[in-house]
């Protein structure tokens, strides 16, 4: 009780001082913003000044790290080069330690010598000479700017030069997964929130806009070499900052608030008698902490990434508190919540109606007609969720291969897991209600009736589905629905299975059920995305194009960077083409297209294209000069339905023309497909974040009904173009069609569109899927669902574990878990030999290729060299094209051919063979070198081929960056292929594991129960079990045991009944003694006073009369108490409700005038003699009314074994000195008690396990305490 | 006479007829785009939010990019708003060709305290009676 008002006052102390605060917050607020306001001019300095200490300190923290491995690289390569170990030098240098870094090596003549595999910097030897040795600068590259150092190392009287560089800016951005982030403004942006510039030149000025603040980066000379300016802070900003601050206060102190009501409200819920009523304020208090945390926008105000990005998925159901995937995680959690309470408190009106037994037809039929309803409104609910997961989302749940997903994607996956265990939970507690109408029938007969219903629900549900014109599942789905659901009903209510184990029935059957519904309408949504792309295919058009031309034109003219690069000579335009359009729409939209600079006479001076497969010159000659704005011209190509949109524009400087910029874009259908484009650089067109990989689509365009392009490779008849071409278009000019072509199902979207002269039509058609790819998605997503399910139980029994101190297995779970881990051991070390196997045959096959390759380039030069006038350099670009190999040359360390020259000239690519491969090759004379490599981050594999072409040694490289080379299975699809299929193995193994588990452990079991009666008291039965085991010997023995007790127990008792009579007698004749000395005493008395005829004879006649009669009255009281004591009744052990037996005890006492209060209402049932107890409870009501109480209070105390019963009178209670007698026989206070019914109430609540005590007794009442243990 | 009258009245007629269609379509599109100018302008989506498409193809600076269906798009553009807090959006095109009806414009605003502007291109599409937006490009 104690310990109760001391937690209340905490709460009442938590909840005040949490309100204060809010308070405290709204007083704040207005203070500290006016005070803002007020100090605005001071605080902007100090602002400006803080920010500039930290840009500089961070920028501080980059120079010592590029100069401590300056230093480290200088020690230990310092040894290797007067030795000119060059295997040394590149193994060092290479380390993986300075993965981060670019280390050129030159030696005294300024050759270079070693090199690392990244970032390497062209023509680094002419810059050697322009800066101090051991000062910082910045290194500027066509693409990077480079923190460097530069230093020599002196050894054995010569010097070599080291150059390390760490990449500090990068000035492009290709926007894919690929893409390596290295920007030091950027992070400068992220980390103040404001607009950052760095100009990394010792020769940048200072802003002059007040709007901005200026201040140089110092290097460790001290000397400029960057100047940094970003936008001062608002004060409108700083003032929308703190409100947000107070606005975050605030909701946490709300949070906070709202919780501690709960856990206040929570102790007088427990007392309520209702459940019904319980519930709903439960179930209130839930959704009011669920709508409390959106309202106040947690966690999406305060958590910006994909998990509340409404692009992976949102639904405007429940007013937006699902509208992304962690607010859906949070709502679908509630809804779980509640649905498990609602669960609970079903079962136990179910369990009530189990109880009564009551035949209430009626209202029977009328309660089950409306759990049917409810029951395919649930059904149909879920499919619905299923259906709006699906669609109004971007995930794609199965086209990711990997094996765990990416986290919106595994969020996803739990939230469907959630909903789905809501969902069949709710309805396996309508199926009990529905059974439990069942129950006045007899056992066997209601299996029957179960089994009846079950059929009656499947033709409800066939005919539900049947009359609906969209059902929102299969057959098959709602066949296991309903199978599912009455199964586990059937554990629940008929088995009377009352475990934690059914829940996970539970979770496993909803992970079915939601996979099964994913994958159907995933089917559903790979449909959708043949329309998609078809929309994607026809959603550009020429305004679209000159929209993004113009848009990208207007942006160069007022580029600075463009401006400044007209002015300056040999300049590399190609890479700046290259800059400035990835920063464009251009890249993001994924259009070919291409970005030109063109000199003042509109002369090319250097370009970037993306996927121009030729140039398509604009002719600008006729374009009236000078140009002031953007101008746009439009060209069709001929023969195909192809159109470029050329966009040029002038850049000035004030009005200076500087040169021109030209952008064009090409559409053509054929470009759908990427394959030429190397996969680092792609950035995903919409329609590719479709369920459907594009590469499996086969794409029509008919124009006029005549086919002008195909993509893909199915051929298809006249026949089957008419089909299409009259397909039964609807009104948004729309159709679909199943063909079979060439013994494979296709569906075909198509679309008709209305173009200027022309009528087109585009067929857009996608193969459909085995069975055996419908299960392997399945699996995919099972095992991320029993991964949940696993961690789940985990936590439940480390819960346990903490709060029990101990946690006991059972012998049957110790055999389930050995089995189920002698069995998965060996099963994950065959996934990962084979998985490992698969890695190294892929390898294999790649090498192969690859080899095979470079082989056949190497033929191809040294055959077209001895047969055909071609140079070598001539001969490499048509081995390319004839042979269509994209591949390197390498003479020596450098380049001499390169395939893909234009990302070279960018400087995408290195023009530097790979230093390790060289190594291997040059110096330890391998004939092959296979690694791998990177760009940006995606890694591909290289090959480095020892070739001798007009025998003169060179390298070959050939990789499969530019080369698609295509293995059987992939890695992943490899692991999660083998990992789906594995959890099938599983679930056998941990089924049949169950069962195994379930008949070795039953002799133990029933053994064990069998002792546990034995113990009890009960040695009236037998234990039949079979086993062809030495566990017979086992029961056999147990049972003999059994009757030794047994005839063991009967002679005791008849000892004990002949020492119970013997010392009965004895007491008798005790007794009878006392009353029968002073009878005889008076007679003779009486006799002597007749005798002497005394005048007092009729005195002493009345005395010894009534002495006599008093005596025979006591002599009467003696038999009767002797008569009850006797008259004991046997004992008949039963499970009873002890709440029942005290009622029917407080019910006999009140005609008396004693008020006995007691208001417990939960079923307490233990197991006793119910007359017994009764007579037990009244004897001690009857003592503490004898005692003069008014007053009886009876109280109740569950714990986790036994009830503590309290009576408590106000009576005059025991003295101290015979509190430790009352229980002992014959003891007694009363005149004219026996002093037995104590000790028979103590007799009888021993024997029945229990204990009875006087917990305390004073002059205001005695309370006494009885211990009973649980029925089991 | 008589006779080239009547076709005359006839053609008349039917012109009549087409260019109040053509003219009502042209009123409902103009309407979309202001409907779009004012939420733009207030960061109000719902001001135009009921013309998405099932498959409405959004690209943002944000870097957004893909079909979205109608709830999706609501909640993307609601959220890019509240970050890209507008303060000034203007058409500086509009084509209201009821072939393929679009606008382009200029949005500035203000993203955690950094001013920028970014183009913006809206197209709408017929299907049946009703105009549809099916795309939005902010960048």
């Amino acid at each position: 009780m104690q310990k109760k008002s001391y937690r209340n006052k905490i709460y009442i102390v938590l909840f005040t001082f949490f309100i204060l605060t809010i308070i405290l917050y709204k007083v704040l607020e207005p203070i500290i913003i006016n005070n803002t306001k007020n100090n605005w001019d001071n605080l902007i300095i100090e602002k400006n000044n803080k920010i500039e200490e930290e840009v500089i300190e961070l920028f501080i923290e980059n120079e010592n790290n590029l100069l401590n491995t300056s230093k480290e690289i200088k020690s230990k390569i310092k040894k290797s080069i007067p030795q000119n170990d060059i295997i040394s030098i590149l193994t060092e240098i290479n380390s993986h330690d300075y993965s981060d870094y670019s280390v050129l090596l030159f030696d005294d003549k300024k050759n270079l010598i070693g090199w690392s595999k990244n970032g390497f910097i062209n023509n680094a030897d002419t810059l050697l000479d322009n800066y101090n040795f051991g000062e910082t600068h910045f290194l500027h590259t066509d693409l990077i700017i480079y923190l460097s150092v530069t230093d020599t190392i002196h050894s054995n009287n010569t010097n070599s030069y080291l150059l390390i560089s760490l990449p500090f800016e990068k000035d492009y951005i290709i926007n894919n997964k690929y893409y390596k982030k290295i920007s030091f403004s950027q992070k400068l942006i992220d980390k103040f929130h404001t607009a950052f510039e760095v100009n990394y030149s010792s020769e940048a000025t200072y802003s002059n806009d007040g709007r901005y603040f200026s201040f140089s980066l110092l290097n460790n000379f001290k000397n400029k070499i960057a100047v940094v300016t970003f936008q001062k802070y608002f004060l409108d900003t700083e003032i929308d900052s703190l409100h947000n601050l107070f606005l975050i206060l605030t909701s946490i102190s709300m949070v906070f608030l709202v919780i501690i009501l709960g856990l206040f409200l929570l102790k007088y819920l427990r007392n309520l008698k209702q459940n019904y009523i319980k519930f709903t304020f439960i179930a209130l208090y839930i959704s009011i902490v669920r709508i409390v945390l959106f309202l106040l926008g947690i966690p999406s105000r305060y958590i910006q990434n994909e998990l509340t990005d409404s692009a992976y998925f949102s639904s405007v159901f429940a007013g937006g508190m699902i509208r992304s995937p962690l607010e859906f995680f949070i709502t679908s959690t509630a809804v779980l919540l509640i649905t498990v309470l609602a669960f609970k408190y079903i079962l136990s009106y179910v369990d009530k109606r189990y109880e009564l037994k009551n035949k209430r037809i009626i209202i029977s039929i009328s309660i089950s007609t409306i759990c049917i309803v409810i029951y395919f409104i649930l059904y149909r609910s879920i499919g619905a969720t299923i259906n709006s997961i699906v669609f109004d989302s971007t995930l794609l749940y199965f086209r990711d291969s990997a094996l765990i997903p990416e986290l919106p994607n595994a969020i996803m996956h739990a939230n469907i897991l959630i909903i789905g265990f809501s969902f069949i939970l709710f309805s396996i507690a309508f199926i009990c209600v529905i059974s439990s109408q069942l129950f006045f029938l007899p056992k066997k007969n209601q299996i029957f009736y179960f089994i009846t219903l079950f059929f009656i629900i499947q033709t409800i549900g066939f005919l539900y589905d049947y009359f609906q014109s969209e059902p929102q599942a299969t057959d098959f789905i709602r066949l296991t629905f309903i199978a599912a659901t009455f199964v586990i009903s059937y554990l629940i209510i008929i088995l009377r299975h009352k475990k934690a184990i059914n829940y996970i029935y539970i979770a496993f059957a909803a992970s079915v059920i939601t996979i099964s519904l994913l994958i159907h309408y995933n089917y559903e949504l790979e449909k959708k995305s043949l329309r998609i792309t078809a929309l994607d295919i026809t959603r550009p058009n020429e305004n679209l194009f000159e929209f993004l031309v113009t848009e990208t034109l207007v942006n160069a003219m007022e580029n600075q960077q463009i401006k400044e690069a007209f002015k300056k000579s040999n300049f590399n335009y190609s890479a700046l083409a290259f800059k400035t359009w990835s920063r464009s729409g251009l890249q993001q939209e994924s259009y070919n297209s291409e970005y030109n600079f063109l000199d003042k006479n509109t002369f090319y001076l250097g370009g970037f294209d993306f996927r121009f497969k030729e140039k398509y010159w604009a002719d600008w000659s006729k374009v009236p000069k000078p140009i002031d704005t953007v101008i746009i011209y439009k060209q069709q190509l001929p023969n195909s339905g192809s159109k470029i949109i050329h966009g040029l524009a002038p850049i000035k400087d004030k009005d200076n023309l500087l040169g021109h910029v030209e952008v064009s874009i090409l559409y053509e259908i054929t470009s759908i497909g990427f394959e030429e484009t190397p996969d680092f650089l792609l950035t995903p067109r919409a329609m590719m974040n479709t369920t459907v990989d594009y590469n499996d689509l086969n794409i029509i365009d008919f124009s006029n009904d005549t086919i002008s392009t195909v993509l893909g490779d199915i051929p298809i008849t006249v026949r089957e173009k008419e089909m299409i071409l009259n397909a039964d278009f609807n009104q948004y000019n729309e159709a679909w069609l199943n063909l079979r072509i060439n013994n494979n199902e296709y569906i075909i979207f198509i679309l008709k569109i209305l173009e200027e002269n022309k009528n087109r039509v585009l067929a857009i058609s996608l193969r459909q899927k085995d069975f055996y790819w419908n299960l392997f998605n399945f699996f995919k997503v099972f095992f991320l669902h029993s991964c949940i399910i696993t961690l789940i139980i985990f936590l439940y029994l480390f819960i346990k574990i903490i709060r029990y101190r101990k946690i006991a297995f059972s012998f049957k779970t110790q055999l389930l878990f050995s089995f189920i881990i002698i069995s998965i051991i060996p099963l994950l070390l065959l996934a990962i030999y084979f998985s490992n196997l698969t890695d190294v045959k892929n390898n294999e096959s790649i090498l192969y290729k690859l080899i095979k390759r470079a082989k056949n380039i190497e033929f191809y030069i040294n055959d077209y060299l001895l047969h055909s006038p071609a140079t070598q350099n001539e001969l490499y670009g048509e081995a390319t094209r004839d042979l269509n190999i994209n591949y390197s040359v390498y003479n020596g360390q450098f380049v001499e051919y390169n395939s893909k020259q234009n990302f070279m000239n960018i400087g995408l690519i290195p023009s530097i063979v790979n230093p390790e491969a060289f190594n291997e090759i040059v110096y330890k004379k391998q004939n092959y070198w296979l690694t791998n490599e990177e760009i940006e981050n995606y890694t591909y594999t290289s090959l480095f081929y020892n070739a001798t072409l007009a025998n003169k040694p060179y390298i070959i490289k050939i990789d499969d960056a530019f080369n698609k080379i295509s293995i059987p299975m992939s890695q992943t699809e490899v692991n999660v292929f083998l990992f789906g299929t594995y959890s099938l193995a599983i679930i056998f193994i941990i089924i049949l594991s169950t069962i195994l588990s379930d008949r070795i452990s039953l002799p133990i079991r029933k053994l064990t129960a069998a002792t546990k009666t034995v113990a009890s008291g009960d040695l009236n039965f037998e234990l039949v079990l079979k086993s062809k085991s030495e566990l017979q010997d086992l029961i056999d023995g147990f049972n003999l045991m059994l009757k030794d007790l047994q005839k063991n127990q009967y002679d005791l008792a008849d000892m004990e009944r002949e020492i119970a009579w013997k010392e009965m007698a004895k007491q008798v004749a005790h007794e009878i003694k006392n009353p029968l000395t002073p009878m005889k005493l008076s007679v003779q008395h009486l006799i002597a006073v007749y005798r002497d005829k005394s005048p007092k004879f009729d005195e002493a006649f009345e005395k010894v009369t009534k002495t006599i009669i008093n005596q025979i009255e006591t002599l009467n009281n003696i038999a009767s108490e002797f008569s009850a004591f006797a008259k004991m009744p046997s004992i008949k052990v039963e499970k009873v409700d002890l709440v029942l037996a005290i009622r029917e005890v407080v019910d006999l006492f009140t005609e008396e005038k004693v008020k006995i209060k007691f208001d417990y209402n939960k079923e307490s049932k233990i197991e006793a003699d119910y007359d017994h107890l009764k007579r037990t409870l009244i004897n001690i009501i009857r003592n503490s009314v004898q005692a003069k109480a008014d007053l009886i209070e009876i109280f109740i105390e569950e714990n986790i074994y036994n009830y503590s019963l309290r009576i408590k009178d106000n009576g005059v209670g025991i003295p101290p000195e015979i509190i430790n007698k009352v229980f002992e026989i014959n003891f007694t206070t009363k005149e004219k008690g026996m002093g037995l019914g104590l000790s028979m109430a103590k007799k009888f609540i021993t024997n029945i396990n229990g204990k009875i005590s006087i917990e305390s007794s004073s002059s205001q009442g005695t309370v006494i305490l009885i211990v009973l243990p649980k029925a089991i | 006479m008589k006779i080239l009258k009547k076709i005359l009245f006839i053609c008349l007629f039917f012109l009549l007829i087409y260019s109040s269609l053509y003219s009502q379509d042209e009123e409902k599109v103009k309407y979309i785009f202001n409907q779009i100018e004012k939420g733009l302008n207030n960061s109000i989506v719902s001001e135009f939010s009921q013309y998405f498409f099932n498959d409405t193809y959004i690209s943002l600076v944000n870097g957004i990019t893909g079909y979205y269906t109608a709830n999706q798009s609501f909640y993307i553009l609601q959220d890019f708003l509240s970050l890209y807090v507008p303060f000034k959006f203007t058409f500086s095109n509009i084509s209201t060709d009821i072939n393929s009806p679009f606008v382009t414009g200029s949005l500035k605003y203000d993203y955690k305290g950094v001013r920028s502007t970014a183009r913006v291109f809206i197209s709408l599409k017929a299907f049946g009676d009703n105009w549809h937006i099916t795309q939005i490009t902010i960048k």
